[in-house]
């Protein structure tokens, strides 16, 4: 069989995977359902209110956030090493991530600490509060990542300064932590451990659209970022602006990891391993491939995480964050030795 | 440059002063206390109207905090219509803290409980035997509250403690369930947080007996700390534990300093004007408490406690008089139920320390008495 013919195998099995992974996510949970129950709220005239409302108000929500954060953080990373060329970059490394948690972090703990009242006390801030802080903490590191980008042509050095500054929001935000009321520090821990529930049914439509503007800017990217492979150089004499090239990735991957971690929390390893993953399941380097199959295999993965981590047995979610990385690096470590 | 920092202030402006508004007008809505049926706690007001009563609560987290109460077999005034309504007693609740839970049980109303958060961390054996036979569910911890136990349980209500920044409305929407907010943990003055037991008496319909439980609390309380009030010879005492030789002690305007101050004690910390916990380094603490002659201790063990282990534990803690003097007031939470009921006890926390720091004033109803939290690690 030719590769393509075997790609597309793969991945018409991975879209069933995937569509497995989805009803099971509406299927399994903390609450057992009986099947004659599911079947019910599905195809019968009369379901029961309250496992509708857990499948439809609560599963449904949580399993289309999985898709869309899976498939942001995903491509995220994958543009992140490619921009970089380098495969240990990730979403988290430019300090977006950390942005987002001294956006919480001052929210929260800061204005406890001063005494003052909590900016999340205050109307709007109260529903809003910790996604919108973390979306504005995101931003900020991420324009200042950009305004350092245009100043240093070599990525390397922009990868050092990405670092720096994530591990300045980071202690700025361990010594607020440090400084703070236990109950405050509620908050800052239940956001950090990642969830995919916090989305839910009012603020889905707005997540999910601002994604897929997201992975759409990225689809058109694909050609472009096969350019990157070849070099600086070899870029600008196909009439490619770099810099103006370089910028763009930048921004998107920053704004999908800045959606994403104001809504979920942050989440680690998906956008390090998916791209991993997908490149040995699919031998090609050819980003018109990898993007969009990026995406479905961050969205498989996903649901996979999300559903080992409201399996029943487990006395309420575990952590997204804890689960992601222990299901995803025994994969991509079988899938490394294996492919050898 | 300037422009920007002109809109960053107006900005600024703009938020804290909607704020102020929002608290004047809070303010002048809730100014008629005259009929507040409340003493002491800060957070909640309780207002009779026709038929019924309305419960204020004010934790400062959220806006819609008004219910009205009514038995079940009340008409509700037309008036009332449109608000937000528990009718009592209520059917269903879930608890998210022990201190709510607790007076459940202790108006023999705990049947009405269906959920509770940390069911593994309490010893309370009926909550045990309940969760066992799975008369109540644990939904969970409240960094992480299980969404769908919480909806297959259907609640009626559902009273939640709340936190700066974590908004729990979604579990009232997708429950269908009333969110009460009991923000008890916000009260520093510990008969404050002893009157939220009225809360739960009216939702059990039995406010009639947590105000009598409540009025016992008060005049024994007053009594004790009235006798206190004239010592001048107060011992110093300073509190907890360390964790990686950080302690968090009670600040100065804290429930637990109020109880130390009215049972003729010294705190360490009094002069401070925190009513939360304070971050303090071993090195403060040395140099502040060291010379103290108590030293209270709260904590979970499943082994016996002893200064041994304790000097194992830290190097440091024999530096401190009360270690040496052998005067560490201890409370193993495992084997009193401390963070469940002392809540509603103050004046059993108060005669606790009164019965170390002056012994001598716990005469009549208290003679004979022997603490029942706190007490006096011997070995």
């Amino acid at each position: 069989m030719s590769r393509n013919k075997i790609n597309i195998s793969i991945l018409i099995a991975i879209i069933f995977l995937g569509i497995l992974l989805f009803f099971l996510n509406l299927f399994v949970g903390s609450v057992t359902i009986p099947f004659a129950d599911l079947f019910n709220v599905f195809f019968g005239s009369e379901g029961n209110q309250t496992v509708s409302t857990i499948v439809f108000d609560y599963r449904l929500p949580q399993a289309v956030t999985a898709l869309f954060a899976g498939a942001a953080l995903s491509v995220a990373g994958l543009l992140m090493q490619t921009l970089f060329r380098n495969p240990l970059a990730d979403p988290s490394m430019l300090g977006i991530s950390s942005g987002a948690g001294l956006g919480v972090a001052i929210t929260i703990l800061l204005t406890g600490i001063l005494g003052a009242s909590a900016l999340s006390t205050m109307g709007i801030w109260s529903n809003l509060g910790v996604s919108l802080a973390a979306f504005v903490g995101a931003t900020l590191v991420l324009m200042l990542i950009l305004g350092f980008s245009s100043r240093v042509r070599n990525m390397t050095t922009l990868i050092i300064i990405g670092l720096m500054v994530s591990y300045l929001a980071g202690s700025l935000t361990d010594i607020m932590k440090f400084f703070s009321m236990k109950e405050d520090i509620h908050a800052f821990v239940i956001w950090g451990m990642g969830s995919f529930s916090a989305v839910g049914t009012s603020k889905l439509m707005f997540f999910s659209t601002s994604i897929v503007i997201g992975l759409f800017a990225s689809l058109l990217m694909s050609k472009n970022l096969n350019v990157i492979l070849l070099g600086d150089l070899y870029a600008e004499n196909l009439g490619v602006n770099v810099k103006r090239n370089n910028l763009f990735i930048i921004l998107v991957s920053g704004y999908l990891t800045a959606i994403v971690t104001a809504y979920c929390g942050p989440i680690a390893f998906l956008g390090l391993a998916i791209p991993h993953l997908t490149r040995f399941i699919f031998k090609t380097s050819d980003h018109r491939i990898l993007v969009p199959v990026v995406m479905l295999i961050g969205m498989v993965v996903s649901l996979l995480c999300n559903l080992v981590a409201r399996m029943p047995g487990f006395e309420g979610n575990l952590p997204i964050n804890a689960v992601t990385a222990f299901i995803g690096a025994p994969i991509v470590i079988w899938v490394i030795l294996r492919k050898r | 440059m300037k422009k920007l920092i002109v809109v960053l202030f107006s900005i600024i402006y703009m938020i804290t002063s909607c704020n102020d508004d929002l608290k004047n007008k809070s303010r002048g809505e809730y100014t008629n206390d005259t009929l507040n049926l409340v003493t002491y706690a800060q957070n909640f007001k309780i207002y009779p109207v026709e038929s019924g009563y309305r419960l204020l609560i004010i934790d400062g987290f959220k806006d819609n905090n008004e219910f009205y109460i009514f038995n079940d077999t009340v008409v509700i005034p037309e008036e009332f219509a449109d608000k937000q309504i528990i009718k009592t007693p209520i059917k269903s609740a879930v608890a998210f803290s022990s201190t709510q839970w607790s007076v459940f049980q202790k108006l023999g109303e705990i049947a009405r409980v269906k959920g509770v958060l940390e069911s593994n961390y309490t010893t309370n054996n009926e909550i045990l035997r309940l969760v066992a036979e799975g008369k109540i569910t644990d939904v969970g911890m409240s960094t992480n509250v299980n969404a769908e136990k919480l909806i297959n349980l259907q609640p009626d209500l559902i009273l939640y403690t709340p936190y700066p920044g974590i908004d729990f409305s979604h579990l009232g929407e997708l429950s269908g369930a009333t969110m009460l907010s009991f923000p008890d943990y916000l009260e520093s003055h510990p008969l404050g947080r002893a009157e939220w037991m009225k809360v739960v008496g009216l939702l059990c319909g039995k406010e009639d007996v947590t105000n009598q439980w409540f009025e016992d609390v008060v005049r024994r309380y007053e009594s004790l700390s009235y006798k206190c009030s004239t010592i001048e010879n107060k011992p110093t005492v300073f509190s907890d534990l360390p964790f990686e030789n950080q302690w968090y002690v009670p600040g100065g305007n804290s429930y637990i300093a109020k109880i130390f101050a009215d049972a003729g004690g010294d705190y360490i910390w009094k002069d401070n004007e925190s009513a939360g916990s304070l971050h303090i380094d071993a090195e403060s603490v040395l140099l502040k408490a060291q010379q103290a002659d108590f030293w209270r201790v709260i904590n979970s063990y499943d082994t016996p406690f002893t200064y041994d282990r304790l000097k194992n534990e830290n190097e440091l803690y024999p530096l401190f008089k009360a270690f040496k003097e052998k005067q560490l007031l201890v409370c193993n939470v495992r084997e009193c139920g401390y963070f469940e009921k002392s809540q509603y006890e103050p004046d059993v926390l108060l005669a606790d320390f009164i019965y170390h720091f002056h012994p001598e004033f716990l005469t009549d109803e208290w003679e004979n008495y022997t603490p029942r939290y706190f007490k006096l690690l011997v070995k």
